[in-house]
C-alpha cells in the first residue's frame, strides 16, 4: 500500500506531515528551524515537477509515504490517477491520497511563493518554516488521525 | 500501449479524435448531423467533467483508447500518470495527444446555453458549424498521431 500527503506545491505541508508520520519530525513538541533543515526535500519540489510524486520513506505499518503537489486540482487528479490504475488493474485500495492542505498563517503562502516561484530560497524558506511552526499542532493532529485510521484498519494498537 | 487523448473537457475535440481514431466517426466523411448533436449534448451534459479516464475503444493495431478532461492540468496529468507506472510497475506506456486548442469556443458556448436555455437553437447550428470546421483538422492529427505510432517515435 502506498500513501500521498497531497498539498499545493508538494514542497511543504505534505513533506512535513510525511515527516511527522515517519518520525523524522517530532510529535511531542515544535521542532526547531534547524529541525526543518535537515528534512529531505522540505522546500525543494520544482513547479515542473507537480504532479510527480515523492518518496519519502516507509512507516511501521510497511506503508510506502510520498509527497506530491496537485496545485488546486486535487479534485481532478485524485479521480484521474485512481481511474488510470484502476484500468491498470491495481486496486484503488492500495493507494490512500490524504489532503495535507492545512490552514496555514497568509505569511506562509508567501514564503511557499517567495521560495519556489521567485527562486527567493533564502527569505522565502524561513517564512514558511515560521508558518508551519505556529500550526505545527494541526499538522500533528491530522498525522495522528491518519496513523489511527491505518492502525485500525491493520489491527495494530 | 495506451492512447489518450486530453484537453481541458473531454467531450469536444479530445472525444471527435479519438471517436475518429478508433473509427466510431469516419475518417473519410463527416458523422451525420444526428451525431453531431448527440456530442452537443455530451458537451452540455458532461463538459464540466474532469479526471475520469473513460475508455473509447480499440483502435487497428488493438491499442486501447482513452480521453480525459484535465482542465488546465494537462502536463501535470501526464506527469502523474508516468510516474504512476514507475511506481506501479506498469510497462505499457502511454502515447499523449493534447487536443485543448480546440475547446474554448465550445466551453463558452457551452456555459452561455447553460446560462441561457433560450439560446439553445442557436448554440446547435454554431457548435455544428465549429464541429464542421474543425473535423478535417482533428482527422489530420489523428492521422500524424497514428503515422507517430506505427513508427514507434519516441512520444
Amino acid at each position: 500500500m502506498k500513501l500521498f500527503y497531497h498539498c499545493f506545491g508538494g514542497a511543504h505541508t505534505s513533506i512535513t506531515c510525511a515527516a511527522i508520520h515517519l518520525g523524522f519530525l517530532p510529535v511531542d513538541r515544535t521542532p526547531t528551524h534547524r529541525e526543518f533543515a535537515y528534512v529531505a526535500h522540505y522546500d525543494k519540489m520544482e513547479n515542473k515537477n507537480l504532479g510527480t510524486p515523492v518518496y519519502i520513506g516507509r512507516d511501521e505499518f510497511g506503508i510506502d509515504i510520498y509527497a506530491i503537489g496537485f496545485k488546486n486540482a486535487c479534485s481532478m487528479m485524485i479521480p484521474a490517477i485512481k481511474s488510470y490504475l484502476n484500468v491498470n488493474n491495481i486496486p484503488s485500495k492500495d493507494v490512500l491520497f490524504v489532503e495535507a492542505l492545512v490552514k496555514l498563517h497568509p505569511i506562509t503562502a508567501i514564503g511557499g511563493i517567495a521560495s519556489r516561484r521567485l527562486h527567493l530560497v533564502s527569505l522565502g524558506r524561513p517564512l514558511t518554516v515560521w508558518g508551519i511552526r505556529r500550526s505545527y499542532q494541526v499538522f500533528i493532529d491530522l498525522v495522528s488521525g491518519v496513523k489511527e485510521n491505518l492502525s485500525q484498519r491493520f489491527g495494530m494498537s | 500501449m495506451k492512447i489518450i487523448y486530453y484537453s481541458h473537457s473531454w467531450t469536444y475535440g479530445a472525444y471527435a479524435m479519438a471517436a475518429i481514431h478508433v473509427g466510431i466517426y469516419k475518417e473519410e466523411k463527416l458523422p451525420c448531423l444526428n451525431d453531431i448533436l448527440r456530442q452537443w449534448e455530451l458537451c452540455f451534459m458532461y463538459g464540466h467533467q474532469r479526471g475520469n479516464l473513460i475508455y473509447i475503444g480499440l483502435d487497428e493495431s488493438m491499442r486501447e483508447v482513452y480521453v480525459i478532461g484535465s482542465g488546465s492540468h494537462g502536463g501535470m496529468i501526464k506527469k502523474a500518470f508516468d510516474s504512476f507506472n514507475a511506481l506501479y510497475g506498469i510497462e505499457e506506456g502511454n502515447h499523449y495527444v493534447d487536443a485543448t486548442r480546440w475547446d474554448n469556443s465550445v466551453r463558452y458556448l457551452v456555459h452561455l446555453t447553460q446560462r441561457y436555455p433560450f439560446l439553445d437553437g442557436i448554440a446547435r447550428k454554431l457548435f455544428t458549424s465549429c464541429f464542421k470546421f474543425s473535423y478535417s483538422m482533428w482527422r489530420d492529427k489523428v492521422q500524424r498521431e497514428k503515422e507517430k505510432l506505427s513508427r514507434g517515435t519516441k512520444l
